[in-house]
């Protein structure tokens, strides 16, 4: 029977590697913010450091980054290549949630069946499922890793755990600055303890001197510079405060609650519930800790909103299985004890209605998204037939594509820290994609020495060729396929 | 011989205090760079090279010379060290002082000596301190009085005391009152007959009187900013975020531990120190107090883990010595840089007002004796690009030279190219560039207006 639990364990598991793996396969480009991951990985095989000082992005610029993730995907990449790393060992990472969040529940609950329950709606909830999906993105090791770390907080108290603990936390400050998320939730879970009325135990005192010392320091070392330049905006990255005031508007309600999963949120608020006001216990009150910070962090836009969703959606899945654990009990019982495994599969069957096919979905069409094979293609064109040194003009968002794909300076992308005049470039890039008047384009080309204009499918999916790119003789077409490159060949004197 | 214990860790304390200190200067030299460091001390500098001409009006402000104690102190060195070493050994002898009176402040009010030792130490390590004592500014006098007269005070000269406390007014009416507050709030209780607490009543009842007016002007002295408080996130003079983050923890850990009023009276300071920059010393005071008497607790209490406990410590020491280390940097690469200095010495002496960002002004007037404008109008002059607009407001202003750097067109003064003025100066034949120059650290020009071209047709 152990062994039972373990292989189905171990199943979900592979279903979930298998399931993301082939959906990453639907398309053969990858998500356009991992192009940038990939020139790190390019760079550190080359140079054995990552990519800090930047020529291109933003014509010339500096990151500021933990370079860990990079590292471990470059060693990935070296064996089995950019391509099956992007798309097959991040899935791997991913799929790891499933084992974890099996770990933290069973440890919460002690019942198998409930954490198997909830590994199987970990690795399939839309929300993870879906944003990472075909993406070589951070989130789909840190995440895990946040996870891991606190389910070896759960275990503190056991031998070599905090060793353990140590090593993981060091990891996750150097990949991610989650790492403070991680200290404000110990604050609050200290705060509810006190609440409570729970003893405050010495080592909690510890633990957060521990961790707020240690991503304060290794912030320090890593974004020192960015500290002096943005101040307190640093939080904020620098985002143009245009992007900053739409943050919440790209996502209706009804839409985060799906990416969320409606039986998480169902169960997971009932848990919740159970802990608080029922059944006080001082571990479960570790999770909801962790689910106000993020909370807060989300209401103060501190983290983008599909980061914050994942998260939730994960620490809801926790909390549901305390609430599956208390109906299990509470069926038990009772002289319905048979209605145990039916409601059980009832709930699988709606979850798997409801959020799986809504996470299928959406990871087809978040897929689907990625640039065209077409679009690689015509910057590679670009990277062969144009001079080094010159600069593109793309959407923001293809911004790491173009860097990539051509080898050329672009006017930006979406990494804004440390930009000087972000607000501006985005407004002047909005303003010339939206120009009629040739002066005005050509006013700011000719600002930022823009030799390339490259449109791709995604652009003339939403809008049209600009007016101003009707000149002939000042924009000269050189790529006419699906995609489009217009040479600049006017400046205003 | 052998030194006693106390007087050990007094030399390790001044030595360590003077490696801080010199630090700047040292990355500084090594670039070759040997101008005094900030605006403030060239202000400074510029004030007793006034002092020691006798003026009492400044001739580039028309403005009165305000009196200030630390001017005059630093006109009666000037005549026997130079003005670099001016800004370097003024300061390091008052931080020097301040390092030993700190210290004796803290045996005074009988707290053991680690934790005396571990306070002296966070304070010569947090970076208010450095900026005080590593460069000329308005304060560093101003603290090293305080300390004095509590030092005074502890060793019952209560005359000699109040003299300094009077000094202290003198010198900065806000600080004053903070201090005379904290004679009154603490020390007056000591002596708990009422006649005695009366009479020390009166005298800081009468000076709250005189510096009420001042205080309601000193408030608005800073706005409100974390940029303007921390110095992690852009200030000069503010306190470092860990040295912050352990005196925070410092108070919530030993509230029970500390009497009430003295937790008051540090929160009050702190929260203070973010709108008025005469706070910030003080606050210094009490954060490196909360902060060594947390880690002297933890250093004594029996972690659960104690693999934790030295992991922890040793963040801290990395944290507040990176800190250190990372503000003493940012003080050495503080303006003027040698090409600055090279490109104002430019300005052509027939040259009569000078408009620039007023970043640079006290290095111009410094190094060149020359006017800046410091009206109103300056920011209309900076964004006109009607030339018509523009010679009006230079002939009612008496502007005729401009001192652009790249960082004025990078977002200082201008956040686009071509804007205002900078479309104006190349533009038009009534303006011309009078010198060039693009190091690798910027560039710099010098525009002259000369109203009487006339067009050739």
């Amino acid at each position: 029977m152990k062994q039972g639990y373990l292989y189905a364990l171990v199943g979900i598991f592979l279903l979930v590697v298998v399931l993301r793996s082939i959906l990453s396969y639907q398309s053969e480009t990858l998500d356009y913010s991992s192009y940038f991951a990939l020139r790190q990985i390019e760079h550190i095989q080359e140079e054995f450091l990552p990519l800090y000082d930047d020529p291109l992005s933003y014509q010339g610029r500096v990151f500021l980054f933990p370079p860990f993730f990079y590292y471990l995907m470059s060693a990935f990449a070296w064996a089995f290549g950019a391509i099956i790393t992007a798309k097959v060992i991040t899935s791997v990472f991913a799929a790891s949630i499933v084992i974890i969040i099996y770990a933290i529940v069973l440890s919460l609950t002690e019942k198998k069946g409930v954490s198997l329950l909830c590994a199987l709606f970990a690795g399939l909830t839309p929300a993870f499922f879906s944003l990472t999906l075909n993406d070589l993105s951070v989130f789909t090791f840190v995440i895990p890793l946040f996870f891991l770390s606190i389910y070896l907080l759960l275990n503190i108290r056991k031998e070599f755990v905090v060793y353990y603990l140590f090593v993981s936390l060091l990891i996750l400050v150097m990949s991610h600055p989650i790492i403070f998320v991680f200290v404000i939730g110990q604050l609050i879970f200290i705060l509810l303890l006190k609440l409570e009325s729970f003893k405050i135990e010495r080592l909690d005192y510890e633990l957060v001197l521990f961790m707020t010392f240690l991503a304060t320091w290794i912030s320090f070392l890593i974004y020192k510079k960015a500290f002096y330049v943005h101040g307190l905006g640093i939080v904020w990255q620098n985002l143009p405060a245009v992007i900053l005031a739409e943050y919440f508007k790209s996502f209706s309600y009804l839409e985060a609650i799906s990416y969320v999963g409606f039986i998480p949120l169902l169960f997971g608020v009932i848990g919740a519930y159970h802990i608080i006001f029922r059944q006080k216990r001082r571990h479960p009150l570790l999770v909801i800790a962790y689910c106000i910070s993020f909370f807060l962090l989300l209401f103060f836009k501190i983290i983008p909103l599909e980061v914050g969703l994942m998260f939730l959606s994960l620490f809801l899945i926790i909390l549901s299985g305390h609430a599956f654990s208390e109906m299990a009990n509470y069926f038990q019982k009772t002289k319905f004890a048979w209605l145990n495994i039916p409601v059980f599969v009832l709930i699988i069957c709606f979850f798997l209605v409801t959020s799986f096919m809504q996470g299928i979905t959406t990871g087809f069409s978040h897929v689907k998204d990625s640039p065209s094979t077409g679009d690689i293609a015509a910057l590679a064109w670009l990277k062969e037939n144009a001079l080094e040194n010159k600069t593109v003009l793309a959407l923001l968002e293809e911004g790491f594509l173009v860097e990539y794909a051509s080898g050329l300076r672009t006017v930006g992308d979406e990494n804004y820290l440390l930009v000087p005049d972000a607000d501006v470039r985005y407004d002047d890039i909005n303003q010339l994609f939206a120009s009629r008047l040739e002066t005005g384009a050509l006013h700011i080309l000719g600002k930022y020495g823009v030799d390339y204009i490259f449109l791709s499918e995604r652009y003339f999916a939403r809008w049209p060729v600009p007016v101003f790119l009707e000149n002939e003789e000042c924009f000269r077409l050189v790529h006419d396929k699906e995609q489009k490159i217009y040479e600049v060949r006017c400046r205003l004197s | 011989m052998r030194l006693p214990r106390e007087r050990k860790v007094q030399v390790f304390l001044l030595a360590l205090g003077l490696f801080i200190l010199l630090f700047p200067y040292l990355l500084r030299w090594l670039s070759a760079n040997f101008y005094p460091i900030g605006q403030l001390a060239h202000d400074l500098l510029w004030d007793v090279s006034l002092v020691r001409r006798s003026f009492l009006v400044d001739p580039l402000l028309d403005t009165s010379l305000p009196f200030s104690m630390t001017t005059y102190l630093l006109t009666g060195f000037s005549f026997i060290l130079p003005p670099l070493l001016l800004s370097v050994a003024v300061p390091l002898m008052c931080g020097v002082a301040a390092i030993f009176l700190f210290y004796r402040i803290l045996l005074y009010i009988r707290l053991p000596r680690n934790e005396a030792v571990l306070i002296s130490l966070f304070f010569l390590t947090s970076s208010g301190f450095l900026f005080l004592f590593s460069s000329l500014n308005y304060h560093f006098l101003v603290l090293v009085l305080s300390f004095v007269s509590i030092v005074l005070y502890f060793r019952s000269r209560y005359f000699w005391s109040s003299l300094f406390v009077g000094l202290v007014i003198l010198e900065d009416p806000f600080a004053g009152f903070l201090l005379l507050s904290f004679f009154v709030f603490f020390l007056a209780q000591r002596h708990n007959t009422p006649k005695r607490i009366l009479y020390r009543s009166l005298i800081p009842l009468v000076v709250i009187f005189f510096t009420l007016k001042l205080v309601v002007i000193d408030w608005s002295r800073t706005v409100f900013s974390a940029s303007l408080a921390l110095s992690d996130f852009g200030a000069v003079y503010g306190f470092d975020i860990p040295l912050l983050l352990l005196g925070l923890i410092g108070i919530v850990a030993l509230w029970k531990k500390t009497q009430l009023k003295i937790t008051i009276a540090g929160i009050a300071i702190i929260a203070l120190a973010f709108v008025n920059e005469s706070a910030v010393m003080y606050s210094l005071v009490f954060i490196s107090y909360y902060a060594g008497r947390i880690t002297a607790l933890l250093l004594k209490r029996k972690w659960v883990m104690p693999v934790m406990k030295t992991m922890t410590l040793l963040l801290i020491g990395c944290t507040v010595l990176f800190s250190i280390l990372a503000h003493a940097d940012r003080l050495s690469a503080l303006p003027p840089s040698k090409d600055l200095v090279k490109a104002i010495r430019k300005i052509p002496p027939e040259s009569v007002m000078v408009l620039s960002s007023v970043e640079y002004y006290p290095f111009i007037r410094y190094y060149t004796q020359k006017r800046t404008y410091q009206g109103a109008l300056s920011e209309e002059i900076f964004m006109s690009r009607d030339l018509k607009t523009t010679e009006d407001l230079l002939q009612t202003t008496g502007i005729d030279t401009f001192f652009i750097t790249n960082d004025m067109q990078e977002g200082l003064v201008w956040r686009r190219s071509g804007e205002g003025l900078m479309f104006l100066l190349p533009h038009s034949q009534k303006f011309v560039l009078k010198y060039s120059y693009a190091p690798r650290d910027g560039s710099y020009q010098i525009w002259v207006y000369r109203p009487s071209f006339e067009k050739v047709s």
